[in-house]
């Protein structure tokens, strides 16, 4: 319940790699904010620093006023003072000791009790359907039912706030969904900040109110799970956030709401909708996601229909992946059950030509990375 | 920390920093690495310790310049390069017959290495001395008696051969033991590869299992001729009668077998000892790093042993033979002495040597003192061995590498040295003379020579131990002492109290380090034997070592015990107590299974 503010944090080890270089971010009370990144992007250092499990070598960190690390003025509070708790990857439950045991420990360590502990332990395995399972040891339960019985450990102390170090990917596919329900109704029924560290982005999007995409120890952007989703900023994020299909394009044409580009090395225009500040000749990256390649519209869409040959053609049950050659380049379409219908499959083989319409509103223009940064990134872009 | 010098680093746990590590290395120096500067220092003094000298080129002019040096130098290459030779090949091959093939009898091996491994070389000096002694030794008695010959020695322990056949011995079994774990979790997928690849079992044998396992073999090769010149006891007790000295040997004489004492001299000679066991170490660290050095399996994988034919039959009887001559033989040479009147007698057998051990004040003394240098020696090695090897593994300053090198030290330094090492150190620091010639002083460097055998038995389990169970314990409220006491101490528990018995047991048949530092009240059972041993009361001998044999066993079989039970009842405590407390009936946990040791690793 203590918001967070993170000030130039930095970590650099002593053989002179930086993990972390230059983060400032602000966390409100009761915020559930992700960490999201490749790995070595950053992520966990932050969060091992915001934990104490590992010191910053600059910038400071404050929950609420309290300073708990600034190297700079000697402070650093060790982490069973910074009133928190943390749910870790592979679960850390320790074998010697049941799940109650386990699941008491914080409050132990903070002197309640006996009665209390009891009461408290008891609600919070009920919490995550565990209360059956309090006199076993920590070590015979399964993989799912130990995470959440560190929730459960997580959760007891009411702490102000909750790390999650990665903590769904030992997990299976349909655990890991129930699991993160779990994650969320903890969050909301406790009110603690929240910071959550993970690499996928379904998971982040899904559980955040707030969104912080690192890359090379660096903060990339920041947002909502739609801001991101429908905006993001790099071609790094976009590609991060699943945006198959990123192209280097000039600007050809501007009109009042949208304006046309022309993709680099090919003949084929493309629509956006809203306004640019460029004009005509300007260059631009755009991106879009495979499933705005659509085979219908509704009534009333901008679209630009695009002619393309079916080189490739991959079943994935949900949906069809099409890989398409369009004037010279090569586009990612999918087509989801609904349109598959829709279509006589014969058509949907390689080498067969197809119209499908690239909807105009979901078409992002990617902005010019910063050219005084010289920190900044260059990705190559991929072929596929 | 690059350009940001904190000027005190924080701290993430215990012993993370400098600072916090400081103690441990004060200590660490104390007793490891203090008594090698002593020795370095007082080889180059022209005095006896604790008397005013000058410095001096002395001990080493007089030292290196005898010819006899020489020749002990020649001979303790000698016995280590031919002893390492027979143990590494009959090593390997009892491994390879083990881990691959079909041999019969081959789950006996194992467990008998084990117990070769931990019986003290001084059972193997004084056994053989007798079983292969030229007029009365059951070996060569027997072997007249079948053949109906006349003085026709067979075998004469008391000499060259002597020498390296009892050494090897017990090198077999300590190379098969650094062997077994890379032969039999060795990735079987290696050679179906090479099978399919058209090669034939034999051709597989030797250009894919030995080649794979080459750095393990050189690794076992390179230890073996390290223990080879630190060999003592046996050459002290077999090549003597048969005036063959060794470089360790000759140490020891120049101090106890010549007056005055030699102190000087001894610790020149050293030096050249330690120089070349410390470069052995060396590279037989860069060959392997330091973990193969412990005798941690790889993972467990299935394999389907092959079946050699009749050849299995050879394998059988190589570990007949191996068991006869390593333990049968002795065992029933020491028991069958031990109840003689007099070595060789054909007289009627009884306890009498039993019965005037137990009126001896001398030999009551010793059994005592061992227990206590051995019980509390081994507790103290071992507490200084998490304490070293937990703080080696967390530690993020940079002195704990120092730390760790100072705690690997004493493998480095043959039993003899460092006996005299610690004699040089605390005859000569004025506060700690009191406590020469007391069983402390014994005691003191019994835990230095422990210590590598103690950090190698906690190393697993601590390196095991997954650092997220700290951390989480951490971020749950609890302070880094808090964390040790509830989380690192019960989880390597088990290990600690099986590494302290074995300690223990190694300790008690420690004869190196009393048979310098011990004064007639503060000797050991070894020393005991020993002496008994050269002044000719033989039967004496063995029956004061049958009875220390004996309680090494019960040692044994209690460490097995114990360790079985902390590992159950610490888990049922943890239960019954949560149990209690959650007032549900307590039915279910008396049925709770205890978890396998193993279970602590869960993570990584």
């Amino acid at each position: 319940m203590k918001p967070v503010t993170i000030n130039g944090l930095e970590k650099r080890y002593s053989d002179g790699t930086f993990a972390v270089r230059g983060i400032d971010l602000t966390i409100g009370e009761g915020e559930f904010v992700t960490l999201l990144g490749p790995s070595g992007c950053g992520k966990t250092t932050t969060l091992r620093c915001l934990a104490g499990l590992e010191a910053p070598t600059a910038g400071s960190i404050s929950f609420g006023d309290q300073v708990v690390v600034d190297p700079a003025h000697n402070i650093f509070v060790p982490p069973e003072k910074r009133d928190i708790s943390m749910v870790f990857q592979n679960y850390a439950l320790w074998p010697h000791m049941t799940v109650f045991a386990n699941v008491a420990y914080p409050l132990k360590m903070a002197k309640v009790r006996k009665s209390e502990i009891k009461e408290r332990v008891a609600a919070s395995l009920a919490l995550v359907n565990l209360r059956e399972r309090a006199q076993q040891p920590a070590s015979q339960l399964s993989g799912g039912q130990q995470q959440r019985v560190a929730l459960a450990r997580a959760m007891v102390g009411r702490p102000s706030l909750i790390f999650f170090d990665e903590p769904l990917s030992n997990l299976d596919a349909k655990l890991r969904h129930t699991m993160q329900e779990q994650i969320r109704a903890a969050h909301e029924s406790l009110g603690s900040t929240t910071v959550y560290v993970t690499h996928d982005q379904q998971e982040a999007l899904a559980l955040s109110d707030r969104i912080v995409v690192m890359d090379q120890g660096k903060i990339l952007q920041i947002g909502t799970s739609e801001e991101l989703y429908r905006q993001p900023n790099s071609h790094f994020v976009a590609d991060f956030l699943g945006y198959q299909n990123i192209m280097d394009a000039t600007v050809v044409g501007v009109d009042a709401d949208s304006y046309t580009v022309q993709l680099n090395d090919s003949d084929l225009k493309i629509t956006l909708q809203g306004k640019t500040g460029k004009k005509a000749g300007d260059s631009v990256t755009v991106a879009f996601r495979s499933a705005h390649l659509r085979f219908d519209t509704m009534p009333d869409e901008q679209f630009t229909p695009i002619d393309g040959l079916i080189t490739h053609a991959t079943y994935r049950g949900r949906d069809l992946l099409l890989l398409l050659e369009a004037q010279g380049k090569t586009l990612r379409a999918t087509l989801d059950e609904d349109e598959m219908v829709r279509v006589d499959r014969s058509q949907l083989t390689a080498g067969s030509t197809i119209t499908l319409k690239l909807l105009a509103d979901r078409v992002v223009a990617l902005p010019d990375p910063d050219p005084d940064d010289d920190t900044a990134i260059t990705y190559e872009s991929e072929d596929m | 920390m690059g350009e940001v010098k904190l000027r005190r680093q924080p701290h993430t746990g215990p012993f993370s920093t400098g600072l916090s590590l400081l103690p441990l290395l004060l200590v660490s120096f104390f007793l490891f690495a203090m008594p090698i500067v002593m020795l370095v220092w007082g080889a180059f003094r022209n005095a006896s310790p604790g008397q005013a000298a000058n410095w001096s080129f002395g001990a080493f002019t007089r030292a290196y310049s005898t010819a006899e040096t020489w020749v002990d130098f020649r001979n303790s290459i000698v016995l280590s390069l031919s002893v390492t030779i027979i143990a590494v090949v009959i090593g390997v091959i009892l491994a390879f017959l083990v881990a691959r093939t079909t041999t019969p009898l081959r789950a006996i091996v194992t467990p008998m290495m084990g117990a070769v491994v931990v019986l003290p070389p001084l059972f193997y000096g004084i056994s053989w001395g007798m079983l292969g002694q030229k007029d009365v030794g059951l070996l060569n008695t027997t072997f007249r008696s079948i053949f109906h010959l006349h003085s026709f020695v067979l075998f004469n322990a008391n000499s060259w051969a002597g020498l390296i056949v009892v050494s090897a011995l017990k090198g077999v079994a300590f190379s098969y033991i650094l062997l077994i774990g890379p032969f039999g979790s060795m990735d079987r997928s290696l050679e179906e590869a090479s099978q399919i690849s058209g090669a034939s079992r034999l051709t597989t044998l030797f250009r894919v299992d030995l080649m794979v396992l080459a750095p393990a073999i050189i690794g076992a090769t390179i230890l073996s001729i390290v223990v080879g010149f630190e060999f003592f006891d046996v050459p002290l007790i077999l090549g003597t009668p048969a005036r063959i000295k060794v470089f360790s040997t000759r140490i020891y004489d120049m101090i106890d077998q010549q007056t005055p004492a030699d102190y000087g001299g001894a610790g020149a000679l050293s030096m050249l000892l330690v120089v070349i066991v410390i470069i052995l170490v060396l590279v037989q660290w860069r060959i392997l790093g330091k973990r193969s050095f412990t005798t941690v399996t790889g993972k467990t994988h299935r394999t389907d042993p092959w079946n050699i034919g009749k050849w299995r039959y050879a394998g059988t009887a190589l570990i007949v033979v191996y068991v006869l001559l390593a333990v049968i033989l002795p065992m029933f040479q020491l028991l069958l002495g031990s109840l003689q009147s007099f070595f060789g007698s054909k007289g009627p057998l009884s306890f009498i040597n039993y019965h005037r051990l137990f009126a001896n004040a001398d030999a009551v003394q010793a059994l005592l003192n061992t227990l206590l240098t051995a019980v509390i020696g081994g507790f103290i090695a071992m507490v200084v061995a998490v304490l070293v090897t937990y703080a080696v593994a967390r530690s993020q300053s940079g002195w704990r590498k120092a730390l760790d090198l100072m705690g690997w030290l004493p493998f480095a330094v043959p039993g003899i040295i460092l006996a005299l090492a610690i004699a040089w150190e605390y005859i000569s620091i004025p506060g700690l003379k009191n406590l020469y010639g007391t069983v402390w002083i014994v005691m003191l460097a019994l835990v230095v020579t422990a210590a590598p055998m103690a950090m190698r038995a906690v190393q697993p389990a601590i390196g095991q131990l997954a650092r997220d169970l700290e951390e989480s314990a951490r971020v749950s409220g609890a302070s880094g002492m808090r964390m040790m006491g509830t989380v690192v101490l019960p989880l390597i528990a088990p290990s600690f109290l099986s590494g302290w018995f074995l300690v223990a047991i190694l300790l008690s048949g420690n004869l190196t380090i009393p048979i310098l530092l011990s004064t007639p009240t503060s000797q050991t059972v070894p020393l005991l034997v020993y002496n008994l041993y050269t002044q000719g009361q033989v039967t004496q001998a063995s029956a004061l070592f049958v009875i220390e044999l004996l309680l090494l066993g019960i040692g044994l079989v209690l460490a097995r015990v114990i360790a079985a039970v902390t590992t159950r009842v610490m888990k049922r405590r943890s239960v019954q107590q949560q149990a209690k407390l959650m007032a549900i009936d307590t039915a279910d946990s008396q049925n709770t299974e205890p978890v396998a040791k193993t279970a602590i690793v869960q993570s990584s």
